[in-house]
């Protein structure tokens, strides 16, 4: 495409009004999904001792110095130090579990060093029966144990060093040493909690659903923040549509030009898979690999990416076969340019357009199938902010609220109008680059 | 024409391996221990001990070297056994069979105003190119491209049984329900609208009806944005060949061109995708049935994927693949025979 093909190309797409109304959709998403932390900041649980130390920094007097380092020590001491105190026994019982696997001693003494560790609850009581069955997850299981203490009996030794040297600060030097500090421990506290952002916070114990108040401006169904929900919905939705689509194009784009460049029976065998794995319904053959995997969201995403590429590798296929006759390859071919030098720099860049409109107004119907897939309750987990999820607590309160169902509409309300309007100007950006690159309105 | 229909009968059971060996393949990733629940309930394997699985697992040759063990699920599953169903509580094969009529049901009700008003909208759109009418169409036929059936569905059930209260969801109210298992009622086509006619009962036919009023505009609105586009696209084309200019030219009146001229020539590549329209409607009602608490093939396979049911889902999975493969032959059979173009693709 040269210069001025590209000027007249965005001068159509910034005269529709459709592609605008689509583009102001879509970098409203965006910009909702990069400061989603801003506007419904995630609900972090909090150490206290931390908490109490950061306070105390904030409004720092010399005389508060004791009060922040015994803070300080009180965390070490909570979330290291008896990591500290235990990892000698950890070390003995790994090291003669070591030996066991070696055959240096026999299974009753490994057993006797093994009930150490189930004595101090370190390990699950369980493992005592299986070490007779499957020693060797017993060991890795342990293993698993050992690394973490031993980890986190350095960082612990490094921690109290480091407290040693704040004690002998003063003034300003403490002071900033303090919040390095404090910024350390938080990070390593919220990593130490798995937690994750992407968990609707539970903020009433009541299913019934609550209407919008200005604590919850979106309501709350199910206990769950609908606000919340739909806010970092807008990141699942992407994180959903962009890799599931990127994937399956990619496929697609190998497949369909492997199937074309090779041709004969190359081209019939995979072409032949193509039409095997067209003849199962995708919603139904998404819903049943995603049961199969189980749950979790990046599972909803493999069993998606799984039944979506056949598309574009019929379309990239037939469009490389119609361009191997035209004349730009024709001449390419004599001038004896090699076959995969033609397909990726003479056909390829000819054919992609179709590819990336199609994927393009594919975003939407990923999303909305993964967001059916939750509606269901098959894929993401209980509580993950994801629209579906959201929409399938409305469910039971529409059948079951009979005449006052519509008192539940902020159930339905918020979670849809934000998924149409995504899937939306997805379409309408989609259907303005159709119009543009058909080659009957191309000029 | 002839090498064309031989050529897909041939591939025909190709394609059909190719789906069990799909299915079977989603089957072995869940593993034996899985495995075992469809053939055995989870709280009975529950109270098992270790030797009683593994003897379980013996029985149904879970631990066989797997090209057997596809045979032996190949061969039980064309003689029909499909295992059994927990959902159902009886075999798959005759929890599917028992549910496909108020699916077809509900597709058969749905595609009457599918087809008749999507097509009217579609030309109403054509002929008024650009006008108000047609951008508040289009805008109809884009909203309905971009809203999930589930989404909607909801809404509907909100306004017509929350707010109104015409359309209960569900099959049938209780009453009609009991009188429809009665030993009195004859149970002929098991559609039960029609059923309920040909037994002369008219307050069970009425009762049907507004039992499947919501789930049917449920689903005709999103396929209305399809086949709107489509009627509305071949119409602007026909609009603009030579011999609409002729007709105008002649003299015709307005009307006489559009429905006799340009409508008959719009409508072939309409034809072209009701077949498989068809088989996306009578696929398509998962959500519906769900949302609308209806029986039916879609809302067992949800049902069944929520429980685990795993020997339901592998059966659903393949019962409605054999629909669109076997559907698509049909059609493209059909097709071929009708327009002679295509053979040559």
């Amino acid at each position: 495409m040269n210069k001025e093909e590209l000027k007249r190309t965005l001068k159509k797409l910034f005269g529709n009004t459709g592609a605008i109304i689509g583009f102001i959709l879509l970098g409203f998403f965006i910009v909702i999904a990069i400061i989603a932390p801003y506007i419904a900041p995630p609900d972090i649980p909090q150490d206290m001792d931390l908490e109490q130390a950061n306070k105390l920094i904030e409004d720092y007097e010399p005389s508060n110095k004791e009060e922040i380092l015994s803070a300080f020590e009180s965390f070490q001491q909570f979330n290291l130090g008896f990591y500290m105190q235990d990892y000698p026994i950890v070390k003995e019982v790994y090291e003669s579990l070591k030996e066991f696997d070696k055959g240096n001693i026999s299974l009753e003494e490994a057993k006797m060093s093994l009930q150490k560790l189930t004595n101090y609850y370190i390990v699950d009581i369980s493992l005592l029966e299986q070490i007779e069955t499957d020693p060797n997850a017993v060991i890795s299981d342990v293993e698993k144990v050992y690394k973490k203490y031993k980890d986190y009996n350095e960082k612990g030794k490094v921690v109290k060093e480091e407290l040693e040297e704040l004690r002998t600060l003063e003034g300003d030097d403490f002071l900033k040493k303090a919040k390095s500090m404090y910024n350390d421990f938080h990070d390593f506290y919220i990593d130490s909690i798995d937690f994750d952002p992407f968990i609707m916070p539970k903020e009433s114990l009541e299913n019934a659903p609550q209407p919008p108040s200005r604590e919850y401006p979106f309501g709350l169904s199910n206990g769950r923040n609908i606000y919340y929900g739909v806010v970092w919905g807008t990141r699942t939705a992407f994180q959903i549509g962009f890799s599931v689509v990127a994937f399956a194009t990619f496929v697609g784009l190998l497949v369909g030009s492997i199937a074309a460049y090779f041709g004969g029976w190359v081209d019939e065998i995979l072409m032949r898979i193509t039409d095997i794995f067209l003849s199962i319904p995708f919603i139904l053959s998404a819903m049943v690999l995603t049961t199969v995997l189980g749950t979790g969201i990046d599972k909803v995403m493999i069993a998606m990416m799984t039944f979506t590429w056949m598309s574009t590798a019929r379309l990239i296929r037939g469009n490389i076969l119609q361009a191997k006759n035209e004349q730009y390859v024709l001449a390419a071919r004599a001038l004896g340019v090699p076959d995969w030098k033609i397909i990726i720099v003479h056909i390829l860049p000819n054919t992609i357009f179709p590819v990336i409109i199609q994927a393009t107004m594919r975003i939407g119907t990923m999303v909305i199938t993964a967001s059916g897939l939750s509606f269901l309750g098959l894929g993401a987990p209980q509580g993950y902010a994801d629209w579906g999820s959201i929409l399938s607590f409305a469910r039971n309160w529409m059948l079951g609220g009979g005449e006052n169902a519509f008192q539940y509409w902020y159930t339905i309300v918020f979670p849809g109008t934000a998924m149409v309007l995504f899937v939306l100007g997805w379409n309408l950006v989609g259907d303005a680059l159709r119009d543009i690159f058909d080659p009957k309105n191309r000029m | 024409m002839t090498a064309y229909i031989i050529r897909r009968l041939l591939l025909l059971p190709l394609i059909i391996f190719g789906v069990t060996l799909i299915v079977f393949s989603m089957m072995q990733l869940l593993g034996t221990d899985k495995l075992v629940t469809a053939y055995i309930p989870q709280s009975q394997i529950d109270r098992m001990t270790d030797e009683q699985i593994e003897s379980v697992k013996e029985r149904y040759g879970l631990n066989d070297p797997l090209p057997l063990r596809y045979i032996n699920w190949l061969g039980k599953t064309l003689s029909g056994d499909l295992g059994w169903s927990i959902v159902g509580k009886q075999p798959t094969l005759t929890a599917i069979l028992q549910r496909v009529p108020y699916t077809i049901e509900l597709a058969l009700y749905a595609i009457v105003p599918i087809i008749f008003v999507g097509i009217w909208l579609g030309i109403k759109s054509a002929v008024n190119h650009n006008s108000f009418i047609d951008n508040f169409i289009r805008i109809f036929a884009l909203v309905g491209y971009s809203l999930p059936d589930f989404v909607f569905g909801l809404i509907i059930l909100m306004i017509f049984y929350g707010v109104l209260g015409w359309f209960p969801p569900g099959n049938l109210s209780l009453w009609a329900d009991q009188a429809v298992s009665s030993d009195s009622f004859n149970t002929i086509t098991h559609l039960i609208s029609i059923d309920a006619l040909l037994n002369g009962r008219f307050d069970i036919f009425w009762d049907a009806l507004r039992h499947i009023i919501a789930p049917v505009i449920t689903l005709a609105y999103l396929w209305w944005a399809f086949l709107l586009r489509i009627t509305r696209s071949a119409m602007l084309e026909v609009m603009k060949k030579d011999y609409i200019r002729t007709a105008r030219a002649k003299g015709l009146s307005e009307k006489v061109v559009i429905n006799k001229h340009a409508r008959r020539n719009a409508l072939i590549p309409v034809t072209t995708v009701a077949g498989s329209m068809i088989i996306g409607l009578f696929i398509g009602t998962v959500f519906v049935e769900t949302i609308f608490n209806r029986t039916g093939l879609g809302r067992f396979v949800a049902d069944a994927a929520t429980q685990l049911d795993y020997s339901s889902i592998m059966g659903s999975l393949l019962f409605y693949s054999m629909i669109l493969v076997i559907g698509n032959l049909i059609i493209d059979i059909l097709y071929a025979v009708i327009d002679p173009r295509i053979r040559l693709e």
